[in-house]
């Protein structure tokens, strides 16, 4: 049995993500913010929907980050497409990293540390790992919106 | 976690602010889909605060151009509105609005039953006023 909340994402991440993107007097009615709660949940539904429909199409079965950012690009969300693409090839680049530093630590190998635009620390155990969307001249998230 | 950034930029990490746990509970609620792997999981969890963070700013845009400070459902309906690819899925999901008629009859009944102030001790009513004339 599925409960109600395990449909959604908790009330309080829900709540605090939107307080980072808002200015610090905005507030929130407490109707607004359980609908973002049930609108991000459909969000997850289609959005995976679509790109396992893909998969079943070209007979795989697992879905990949490209399949989400492919779906993404498919229901119209270009610009998040877009950023979850270059996300997608730094985290990839960032798994390649990790993966090599711990064959060469097990293998008793210093190799030089190598510097990434990215700003990767490879010595703290909770990597720091930023990078931004830039405006491209209107709202963060309006350009090139359909 | 998410910095405060001026507002033409938003901030990703790699750690999400939303639960993957949670995320993966949802997209195994449709039955038809499958296995999503590692990193499939990250980047639907990234574009899911990513989607959030872009109806809150809509929504708050919508609320400006109205004068209010308290973002509302209706709010966040008009956002989701002027976003086609939003709309599309996401319209119909929204919640009713409340009749104008309906709303307006209970906060007029709210009024009337704020109104009613105990009378003083000693008031006559009106009433007692006509009875003495009959």
């Amino acid at each position: 049995m599925v409960e109600e909340h395990d449909k959604l994402l908790p009330i309080a991440n829900v709540g605090r993500i939107m307080k980072h993107i808002l200015p610090r007097n905005a507030k929130i009615s407490k109707e607004a913010k359980e609908t973002m709660q049930e609108c991000v949940s459909e969000f997850i539904s289609f959005v995976t929907s679509e790109a396992s429909d893909k998969c079943h199409k070209e007979n795989r079965k697992t879905v990949n980050g490209d399949d989400i950012c492919w779906a993404l690009s498919s229901l119209g969300f270009d610009n998040f497409s877009e950023f979850m693409l270059r996300y997608l090839h730094k985290f990839r680049e960032y798994e390649r990293h990790k993966a090599e530093q711990n064959k060469a630590s097990s293998s008793e190998d210093k190799d030089e540390v190598t510097s990434y635009g990215v700003g990767l620390q490879p010595d703290t155990s909770a990597p720091i790992f930023e990078f931004q969307i830039l405006d491209k001249g209107g709202s963060s998230s309006s350009a090139n919106l359909k | 976690m998410a910095e405060q950034e001026p507002e033409s930029t938003i901030t990703e990490s790699v750690q999400p602010e939303i639960p993957t746990r949670r995320v993966k509970r949802i997209m195994k609620l449709d039955k038809d889909i499958n296995k999503v792997n590692a990193e499939a999981l990250v980047v639907i969890t990234h574009a899911t605060e990513f989607f959030l963070q872009f109806l809150a700013e809509k929504s708050a845009l919508v609320a400006l151009e109205k004068k209010r400070k308290t973002i509302k459902l209706e709010h966040l309906r008009v956002a989701v509105k002027r976003h086609q690819p939003t709309s599309d899925f996401l319209l119909d999901s929204l919640p009713m609005p409340a009749q104008p008629s309906d709303q307006q009859l209970l906060k007029d009944r709210a009024k009337s039953r704020a109104n009613k102030k105990p009378v003083p001790v000693g008031t006559r009513k009106i009433d007692a006023f006509f009875q003495k004339f009959t």
